[in-house]
């Protein structure tokens, strides 16, 4: 099946923001106005509410519109959304944990929350898609909505059956490992397009233990879109930023853009390197994807345990000290891989790496994540401050 | 920008113009402006009445969000202009601005409008911030949208 342009998705995520602000009449006087070609917006088919759209939702947290499409989107069905401000707050807040997806996976609270709040507004359109002739859906979001769309989107692939499409720009993380891994095999690395640019700070957030989908294949389908400077900040997350680098580019020509790649050897050397290293946007990459690494090779040993979470975000870094301290003790090489991530971070954190493993006992592994953590935290705070303070605006 | 700007965005610019009626000038009426914050709860109002002449200014609106809660969001500002006539609400503008920066409805020109009571409403576009109004303002509308056709799956 296809899958929607890029500008159109792109233009799509932008545009839920303009029509949350004028309501049902002028909103679909809108959509008509700009999408009558792609877009089934006939007369009759403009009532609230009633199945096969268009349909807006709204909750305190979230904000959406679904339609069906038409001429050369015909048989495609469009779920768009958008987060609210009291949703931005949940994002920032450090004791926000996680709860179960419709999948049984770990979910950050505040995402799963909205989508829930605004769920029953959704579900006449969802089980009408086959009546309709849809054949393929699509979600779309950018930033908070990003995260509401992928909510959604395992929604749809969960109660009907249909695989969805993905498309995110700058979206922050949604889960944790077990639902990012979930969620890439169920629904497909190759429908999922999440888009962003190297140092939008969104993307960066929550920092570890969530973690961002697709996890496999991600380099064969890495939307990764180079922007200048050296720190993740507010500049380039704004919608406009995102709409202007997707142009009129195909999906391939936005794809494996990256000029450096995580092949696994590349991480490992990346972790037992011993140069100084600061907090830059590339840095704050290669450290996501170390602990990726050493977790998931962990886990591959010892199965799958961090999916037993708990609900507040100590929990989550007291099970990461656990499974890394079971990785020392699996073997000497694992052992060997644990300790030079941990100095690594040790590095990062300004500490001086030197570390036994005698020394590298649960408590102490935990405290430097906390310390980590903490340190993420206060950083993307503080560039969240700048990026408000500047009046660029995330 | 100065460190008089810092943290500043405007959420409306200054605006000026007539008001008409039937092409007659419509003096004291209440122009009434409301504008949403960028970023917290809560909107800005002020008015103004027309002169003799149909006539209004209003100062741009600007916000300043130093010491307001961090919050990732986007800046798309509901703006809403309501001329208030012999008893009758009339809404001249309702519009969301995409762009922080100061008259950036009009294309960086300042923003001077006629605006007719019984016109219809038409909606217009202008550097991505969409607008419906019944004034007619000298700035070019944006290109329609041109969207390109679904791409076949490579897997």
């Amino acid at each position: 099946m296809p899958k929607i342009a890029a500008n159109f998705a792109a233009d799509l995520a932008s545009n839920v923001y303009d029509l949350s602000r004028f309501g049902v009449n002028k909103g679909t006087f809108y959509l008509k106005q700009r999408y009558s070609k792609a877009l089934d917006l006939n007369e009759k088919n403009i009532t609230v509410g009633k199945t096969g759209g268009p349909a807006f939702f709204k909750s305190r947290t979230a904000f959406g519109f679904a339609v069906c499409g038409a001429g050369a989107y015909k048989g495609h069905a469009f779920i768009v959304l958008r987060g609210s401000k009291f949703l931005a707050d949940w994002l920032t807040n450090a004791n926000v944990g996680v709860s179960r997806s419709r999948f049984a996976q770990p979910v950050h609270d505040g995402f799963n929350r909205a989508f829930k709040s605004m769920e029953s507004q959704l579900t006449p359109f969802v089980n009408s898609l086959a009546d309709q002739g849809i054949s393929s859906v699509h979600c779309v979001g950018h930033s908070l909505g990003g995260a509401l769309a992928s909510v959604t989107a395992e929604y749809v692939k969960a109660t009907t059956g249909y695989k969805p499409y993905l498309y995110t720009f700058g979206a922050p993380r949604v889960g944790l490992h077990a639902f990012a891994d979930m969620f890439t095999s169920t629904i497909g690395p190759e429908r999922l397009f999440r888009v962003y640019h190297r140092t939008d700070i969104v993307p960066c957030i929550p920092f570890w233990p969530f973690v961002h989908f697709p996890t496999r294949l991600s380099d064969t389908n890495d939307y990764f879109q180079p922007s200048p400077g050296e720190f993740p900040g507010g500049e380039w997350h704004s919608m406009n930023r995102y709409v202007t680098t997707v142009g009129r580019n195909n999906w391939s020509t936005l794809r494996g853009r990256r000029s450096q790649f995580y092949s696994d050897s590349a991480v490992e050397d990346w972790i037992t390197k011993r140069s100084p290293i600061s907090f830059t946007a590339t840095n704050l990459e290669w450290l996501d994807r170390a602990i990726n690494y050493v977790l998931v090779k962990i886990l591959d040993v010892l199965g799958s345990l961090i999916t037993t979470t708990g609900t507040s975000a100590l929990t989550l870094m007291d099970q990461l000290a656990i499974v890394l301290k079971k990785g020392i003790d699996i073997s000497n090489n694992m052992s060997e891989l644990v300790l030079a991530l941990i100095r690594r971070i040790m590095t990062m954190l300004g500490l001086k790496p030197a570390l036994d493993v005698a020394d590298a006992t649960y408590m102490f592994i935990r405290n430097i994540f906390q310390q980590l953590y903490k340190r993420v935290s206060d950083y993307c705070r503080r560039v969240l401050d700048d990026v408000l303070v500047s009046g660029k605006g995330v | 920008m100065s460190m008089r700007d810092y943290g500043k965005h405007c959420l409306f610019s200054g605006i000026s113009g007539t008001i008409t009626l039937d092409g007659k000038p419509v003096s004291d009426a209440k122009v009434k402006r409301v504008v949403g914050k960028a970023h917290t709860q809560g909107e800005l109002k002020d008015e103004t009445t027309t002169d003799k002449n149909g006539y209004f200014k209003m100062p741009p609106v600007f916000d300043r969000s130093v010491l307001s809660k961090v919050l990732p969001m986007e800046f798309a500002v509901p703006q809403r202009i309501v001329v208030l006539y012999e008893g009758v609400e009339h809404e001249i503008w309702n519009g969301v601005k995409r762009k922080r920066e100061e008259n950036a409805e009009s294309r960086g020109a300042p923003l001077i409008v006629q605006c007719e009571l019984t016109a219809e409403e038409t909606l217009k576009e202008v550097d991505g911030s969409p607008i419906f109004s019944k004034c007619v303002w000298d700035a070019e509308a944006d290109a329609p949208f041109e969207i390109m056709p679904p791409e076949d799956d490579d897997e």
